[in-house]
């Protein structure tokens, strides 16, 4: 009789062990960064941008929170500037005061190709982007000398891979 | 442009026959696994959805696939993907096809 009950007891646990309590998740988080490039900046140089997006009100409105995430990706970034014609390159990378830099996202290289596209390296951001501000560092090369500041936006669209309750 | 409901209901159906259980060789869309596919005005998509079995070695496998892959569509905004065993799955959700393919006709 009592063996008859553990083995009850066991079948209730498999049975109901693969019974969900949660559902699986996916939504985006768009971002526009805009970056100021200051009057006469040298051809190569680096612009560190804070970025707090505010990810626990985020989390919070689409109820879910950090513990439930799997993963955090980029879907697309795409630039914006007046003018394309005064970069060589422009690089994307991400940090926090705790987590090294991991480059982002990459210009295409070809000459001339205007607007400048970016690729993106698909490195995990997770980290990043669950910290409560993360940096992001432009590293602009430029074609010559501007003696006027002008700005580029970044937007991009974060992926969110998520459970929620 | 803007995609109107029809089309995204549309995507999303092609892509849910893209995917399978490892087990299994019909897709989970004429296996009979989805249940139910919402989509509302601001391209918020739910998918009710079951298994076979509620034995599950590879369920969060199958659950996430099709997550990721409806999250992939163009214009789509949320994807929530909810599983149920009720009412349970049996044969009998299988499209025609489904049946001939593994050998019910």
């Amino acid at each position: 009789m009592k063996k008859t009950a553990i083995l009850l007891s066991l079948l209730t646990v498999l049975l109901f062990s693969c019974k969900k309590e949660y559902k699986f998740f996916a939504f985006y988080i768009n971002e526009i960064v805009s970056v100021n490039f200051p009057a006469n900046s040298v051809a190569g140089f680096e612009i560190l941008t804070d970025i707090a997006i505010g990810i626990d009100k985020i989390l919070q409105e689409n109820n879910t929170e950090k513990d439930l995430i799997q993963e955090i990706t980029i879907e697309e970034i795409n630039l914006s500037a007046a003018d394309f014609s005064r970069f060589n390159s422009v690089d994307l990378s991400i940090l926090t005061d705790n987590l090294a830099e991991e480059t982002i996202a990459k210009s295409d290289t070809t000459e001339g190709v205007e607007p400048v596209s970016l690729n993106e390296t698909n490195v995990p951001i997770t980290d990043f982007i669950t910290a409560p501000v993360f940096k992001l560092k432009t590293k602009g090369v430029l074609s010559g000398s501007y003696a006027q500041e002008f700005k580029i936006n970044f937007n991009i669209r974060f992926l969110v891979k998520s459970y929620v309750k | 442009m803007e995609k109107d409901i029809l089309q995204t209901e549309k995507d999303i159906f092609n892509v849910l026959k893209t995917i399978y259980d490892p087990e299994i060789p019909v897709n989970i869309y004429d296996l009979g696994l989805i249940y139910d596919v919402e989509v509302d005005d601001y391209d918020n998509v739910d998918i009710k959805m079951t298994l076979t079995a509620p034995n599950c070695p590879v369920a969060d496998n199958i659950l996430r696939d099709v997550r990721d892959k409806v999250a992939e569509i163009e214009g789509v905004n949320k994807v929530t993907v909810d599983l149920t065993f009720d009412p349970p799955w049996d044969k009998s959700m299988m499209s025609e096809q489904a049946k001939l393919e593994l050998g019910f006709l």
